[in-house]
């Protein structure tokens, strides 16, 4: 009897330790990296994640660690987690020497905007938590948006000139110069950044958005909420004395599709350029 | 030997409330007011350790900090790593700064002879905060040929710049007071106010300069956090607030001379001249230093001494250091807050400060306004 229950204990360990191993709990720093971890399908595993983690609504629901850059050492490890992954915006810094020194494994991603940094991201956190296969055909469904409307873009005669507009309440505006996401999805969606002489944000000076004389303006949909709906983008200073303004062309799509650079930038892409595009072709 | 009256280190008190402040005095003997901080920070360093993603138990704790490294391993977060690496640098940290920070409202306040004014609100430490900002900002757009270790917020040449900041902000306000005669002086606080408008401005240049990274720099100045903590950090402020310290003797005379007017401290041998000079230079040391590390903590500076005087009499023997250990306390009751009240967030340390200290102020105020009638 001793021999049978050492035997079935002896059964009983490989299972257990399989099942350990097998046992990630995953605190994502990043609305990004959230997004990609539940389209990998390893939502589950996700125990808690950042204010900006604001897509898919599971992971709204999980417990908040606090914003990407304002983290703190002592919340997340509460979580127990043994992985954390964040891009390279995550800090201060000190809590996650902390937080790697407290023996779990923290993977930064870089956090680049553009289309390869993107599915390199995607491929990297598809292999750190097991799901290449995953990983590999959403990148793959992104390659085949992208080059197909890479290809339609190429073909393009003429781009239309387009004014990204961050917005926030009824203070903050600013537009995007150069080096920024929204810049480089104007340029996958087949448009022209219509200020391009510095890089970043600036806010936005009634002036400078006649000179840049838009075609269309670009906003992200809680930006556009915020305003109160088009009118309120075609109320901001200068904006109505454009061609967009005149051809009421305001462009919208959800924050994260547009500038999160995650599993969705192909929709975003897509998005993008059919909306850039639809009327003109119309025209033709 | 000067003995310093009640009544002259409250400058803004007029004449009909003397006999009462008199007859406050000093009620507690200082002693008892040591023993009590020093149980008061025992205590609430036993309970930093204890409380946060894991409680640990009092045993647990001795064991971690008696046995060392491996003594409690078993679970996913070794207990040692709990203790060493994160609880007990933000418990030094802490401490260290709300010592230095309770020290320099001391100062501050015995050289304006005003005690409202504390280092925060006017404009030291967001004097401090704005050279730092500056550094972080230009030393990589302009100094582009310094080699990486000197730029930015690794380098100490931060902590320089904040204590540079300091200093001239310190040294401006004094000779704006000077002008008026010592005392409370509504120029000095107008002053101040002009001081913060200015520096808020420039940050908001800055800010308009900075790229993205910089700007989440910038913005942390005005939260603070002891997130930041490390033994390396520690032992800088550690090492400042002992220098600091080596003059306390020298600054308590010269504050409680002071106290009198400086001509009377002039008359009655003192080099007044130099007792300033040291009381800004230390001070802005001791803010400059404090902000570059965690951030723009108002307030501490302001509600340590005013408690302890109420307790103490306004002797700067036993006010300073027990300001010090006063300061050192509310800090780490403020980083237990801090840490623990939106777990597993966490509250910017600057924001419960601000949140005790601002109707605080706001009742020493109204308690001055109804005892005296007004203010001078």
């Amino acid at each position: 009897m001793k021999k049978l229950i050492t035997l079935a204990l002896f059964l009983c360990l490989p299972a257990s330790i399989f099942a350990e191993a097998k046992d990630l709990r995953i605190v994502t720093l990043n609305g990004t990296v959230s997004e990609i971890v539940f389209a990998l399908g390893k939502g589950k595993l996700v125990v808690g994640n950042d204010t900006s983690s604001l897509y898919p609504p599971e992971a709204l629901a999980l417990p908040k660690v606090g914003y990407q850059r304002a983290l703190s050492a002592e919340g997340i490890l509460s979580l127990k987690p043994n992985l954390i992954l964040g891009l390279e915006y995550a800090g201060p810094p000190e809590v996650i020497e902390q937080l790697k020194s407290a023996g779990i494994k923290v993977i930064i991603y870089p956090g680049s905007p553009g289309v390869e940094p993107a599915l390199n991201n995607i491929l990297a956190i598809g292999k750190d938590i097991g799901a290449e296969k995953e990983a590999q055909k959403i990148v793959q469904d992104i390659r085949k948006k992208h080059s197909k409307i890479a290809e339609k873009v190429s073909k393009l005669k003429s781009k239309p000139k387009v004014l990204f507009v961050y917005h926030r309440g009824t203070s903050l505006a600013q537009v995007s110069g150069t080096e920024t996401p929204a810049d480089e999805m104007i340029r996958l969606g087949g448009g022209i950044n219509a200020v391009n002489g510095f890089k970043g944000f600036k806010p936005i000076t009634p002036e400078a958005v006649i000179a840049a004389q838009p075609d269309i303006i670009l906003i992200p949909s809680r930006g556009l909420e915020s305003l109160g709906g088009k009118d309120g983008v075609f109320s901001l200073p200068g904006v109505k004395d454009t061609p967009a303004g005149k051809k009421a062309r305001v462009v919208s799509i959800d924050d994260l599709v547009l500038l999160g650079f995650g599993p969705r930038l192909g929709q975003g892409i897509e998005e993008l350029f059919e909306s850039f595009h639809s009327k003109t072709s119309e025209k033709k | 030997m000067i003995v310093p009256s009640p009544e002259t280190s409250s400058p803004i008190i007029k004449n009909s409330g003397e006999e009462k402040k008199k007859k406050k005095g000093r009620k507690v003997p200082p002693i008892l007011v040591f023993i009590v901080l020093a149980v008061g920070l025992f205590g609430i360093g036993i309970l930093s350790l204890k409380f946060g993603s894991i409680q640990l138990s009092m045993g647990e704790i001795l064991k971690v900090l008696l046995l060392g490294q491996d003594s409690l391993s078993e679970l996913e977060v070794p207990y040692s790593v709990l203790v060493w690496n994160l609880r007990m640098p933000r418990l030094l940290l802490s401490m260290i700064v709300g010592a230095c920070l309770a020290s320099a409202g001391v100062c501050i306040q015995g050289l304006f002879r005003n005690p409202l004014v504390e280092p925060g609100f006017i404009g030291v430490s967001p004097g401090a905060a704005l050279a730092a900002s500056t550094w972080i900002v230009f030393s990589e757009k302009i100094l582009t040929f310094f080699p990486p270790e000197l730029k930015g917020k690794e380098s100490y040449l931060l902590q320089l710049f904040a204590f540079c900041g300091a200093l001239a902000v310190s040294f401006f306000l004094h000779l704006v007071s000077k002008r008026e005669g010592g005392g409370f002086s509504l120029v000095l606080v107008l002053a101040g106010i002009a001081v913060n408008a200015t520096v808020v401005s420039l940050l908001g240049f800055l800010s308009y300069l900075a790229d993205d990274t910089q700007l989440r720099n910038l913005t942390f100045w005005s939260l603070g956090s002891m997130a930041v903590a490390s033994w390396h950090k520690i032992y800088l402020l550690g090492f400042v607030l002992l220098i600091v310290t080596f003059f306390f003797p020298v600054l308590a005379r010269g504050l409680d001379a002071l106290a009198l007017g400086e001509a009377e401290a002039f008359h009655t041998g003192f080099k007044v001249r130099r007792i300033r000079n040291l009381t800004i230079v230390l001070a802005s040391l001791l803010v400059g230093v404090s902000i570059s590390i965690c951030g723009n903590i108002a307030f501490v500076g302001l509600i340590v001494p005013h408690i302890l005087r109420t307790v103490l009499g306004p002797g700067h023997k036993t006010l300073l250091p027990a300001s010090l250990f006063g300061g050192a306390l509310l800090m780490a009751i403020a980083d237990l807050a801090a840490r623990t009240v939106a777990f597993p967030s966490e509250l910017p340390i600057g924001i419960i400060a601000a949140g005790i200290g601002g109707p605080f102020f706001l009742f020493l105020i109204l308690q001055a306004k109804r005892r005296e009638g007004e203010f001078r």
